[in-house]
């Protein structure tokens, strides 16, 4: 089980700091007691086994310890975005059912109306319109002594990570022990991880990247250093902290590493310390992860990939600095893990073929939560070249094999990826079509000096406003998923079939927003 | 208007994410997520423009930019300095 991963490192080094954020930090034997704690609280208060457990805090030591004290208590941990407006945290909470929250003083105020009746644990003072039971703090926390990790089978449910769906309906994808434990060897024995380890934990813990520093940091004893997201807005502080804190290893989506070459004044700090930086979520375009090995020369740099369904499954260690406009491999796939490239009638396509992606791994979910129909299309049996049956997952990305490494060519679908979230763009036209005066919306991406813009242009009453379009689209989409710039157009172009032609509205006002920006 | 007044207009019509909440001198930017990462650059990019100065990358930090009262105490002393 994961949280028998802290009591492994307690036995062996229970004085080395377990995790760091700001000026807090606990050791391991610290760690350990706090998770068991929060486990014996949430008993006490007749939280069942297998009971999905909402996680909506800010990036902090508390994150840390809900999340272990959650399966401490053999319940499932459910991270939610601490930056999500109300309403998405709504959907949220009705789709998985969620009965018990973590929340801080500040989210607490951005809870909805709860259906149910509801334990939020931390506050002391909660709203009426949270329908909460008594709640149960932190100060109560700490007078419970510690509980005894609560044991269940490596194929129970752990955590869950969710994303959008193209309704806007949520999709929850639960990974169990196994699949977390799974990952956490795999990534130690990849990465080469030790006790001596420092890891960046950037990611927030509803970001499937998070799980090096939540799982493989405890395996082998290191210290995971949290970024908070108030941080994250400065690349400059952010490459101080780095230094500061002599972080070791690094993973995140390419967007920050972007802002951190941009911004970041790393000719001004001293990185030695730094000996991976691992990167994915997205594609890192050559040119800029070129000057960034540049910059930080004593590092290695590895392209991971992997969809939140399965965690990572392929990796490229990038051992010399690429040529502007190269593309750079998603790698092979690591240890217990199998992909096949797949025509639309599932055989396997020759080398330099492009093809879905299958894969089948040891670290893959065991199935969106409560979606039985949807997990029936996304995880098949298939008969592999050595005659084996296996369960995969179909990812919907488009790759090719060129010989020993595989190339990715993007989706098969209108999902993108906005600073490594995944956005579908059905979701975002109907959110902007939703708004008060919008009559039509195509959405599309273009490429921006550092990130992707993700473009809405839109049909609309006279008198509609762009920055009113983002304002309403704001209050039911993730932040990732609003647009960043709306255009409004007297006429929208349409594909011959009469639907509304996206990236024929985005192309035709991209060369006029461009002109503006400069 | 005064440069306060000028900041304060722009964050709450250019930056803010939420518009039902009305942006004071001492509110609280960023750890309440009224202002996201590309709102940074915007205030970072307007400041430049209105008051025709470069503001180094090292000094965009937390710090400095957590309420509009800082930025304001952040560009007086950097006017005051290069002056």
């Amino acid at each position: 089980m994961l949280p028998e991963l802290i009591a492994e490192s307690c036995q062996r080094r229970p004085d080395s700091v377990a995790v760091s954020c700001h000026d807090q930090e606990l050791t391991y034997e610290q760690l350990l007691s706090r998770v068991q704690k929060l486990a014996a609280g949430l008993i006490s208060r007749s939280v069942a086994p297998g009971t999905p457990v909402g996680v909506f805090l800010g990036k902090s030591v508390d994150a840390y310890v809900a999340m272990f004290g959650i399966q401490a208590a053999g319940a499932v941990a459910v991270p939610i975005d601490p930056m999500a407006p109300t309403t998405v945290v709504a959907k949220i909470v009705e789709e998985i059912g969620l009965t018990t929250i973590v929340v801080d003083p500040i989210r607490a105020r951005k809870l909805p109306k709860l259906a149910a009746p509801t334990l939020l644990v931390g506050p002391a003072i909660t709203p009426d319109t949270h329908n909460a039971t008594n709640p149960l703090t932190w100060d109560e926390i700490d007078t419970f002594d510690e509980s005894p990790i609560r044991r269940v089978d490596p194929s129970h449910p752990a955590y869950m990570i969710t994303t959008s769906g193209s309704t806007g309906r949520p999709k929850a994808m639960v990974h169990s022990h196994a699949s977390g434990l799974a990952y956490a060897a795999l990534a130690a024995d990849t990465f080469g991880l030790t006790h001596a380890d420092r890891l960046a934990n950037v990611a927030p813990f509803h970001f499937d990247i998070s799980t090096l520093e939540l799982y493989a940091s405890p395996l082998v004893g290191a210290t995971a250093v949290l970024f908070p997201e108030a941080l994250l807005k400065f690349p400059a502080d952010v490459s101080r902290v780095v230094e500061e804190q002599r972080i070791s290893v690094w993973y995140s989506v390419p967007t920050i590493l972007l802002h951190l070459l941009e911004r970041g004044a790393l000719d001004q700090r001293d990185l030695s310390c730094l000996r991976w930086v691992i990167f994915g979520g997205e594609v890192f375009p050559s040119g800029p992860l070129g000057r960034l090995m540049k910059m930080i020369p004593d590092a290695r740099f590895s392209n991971v990939y992997g969809p939140a369904e399965v965690n990572v499954c392929t990796y490229h260690h990038v051992e010399q600095v690429p040529e502007a406009g190269e593309s750079i491999p998603i790698g092979r796939p690591w240890a217990d893990t199998h992909v096949m490239v797949v025509d639309d009638n599932l055989r396997e396509v020759p080398n330099r073929s492009r093809g879905e992606l299958l894969v089948s791994t040891t670290t893959m979910m065991t199935g969106y939560w409560r979606r039985d129909e949807l997990n029936a299309r996304s995880i098949i049996e298939l008969e592999d070249v050595e005659g084996v049956i296996r369960c995969w997952y179909r990812t919907g990305d488009v790759v090719e094999w060129r010989n020993d490494h595989l190339m990715f060519h993007g989706r098969a679908d209108r999902q993108v990826k906005i600073r490594g979230n995944r956005v579908e763009l059905e979701a975002v036209e109907t959110a902007v079509v939703d708004v008060d005066g919008v009559i039509t919306c195509g959405a599309s991406v273009i490429d921006g000096e550092q990130d992707k813009i993700l473009i809405a242009v839109v049909e609309a009453l006279p008198g509609t406003r762009p920055r009113d379009v983002i304002t309403g689209a704001a209050t039911v989409l993730p932040p990732h998923a609003v647009p960043d710039e709306v255009i409004i157009v007297d006429s929208m172009p349409r594909t011959p079939s009469g639907k509304v032609d996206s990236i024929a509205a985005v192309a035709a006002v991209n060369r006029k927003l461009t002109g503006n920006r400069t | 208007m005064n440069l306060t007044t000028q900041l304060l207009d722009f964050v709450n019509r250019e930056a803010s994410l939420d518009p039902t909440t009305q942006i004071e001198l001492e509110t609280d930017l960023l750890l309440t997520g009224l202002v996201d990462s590309l709102g940074v650059i915007r205030v970072v990019q307007w400041l430049e423009d209105e008051l025709e100065m470069m503001i180094d990358p090292v000094d965009v930090i937390l710090e400095n930019f957590q309420t509009v009262a800082r930025m304001i105490d952040f560009v007086e002393l950097q006017r005051v300095t290069s002056a």
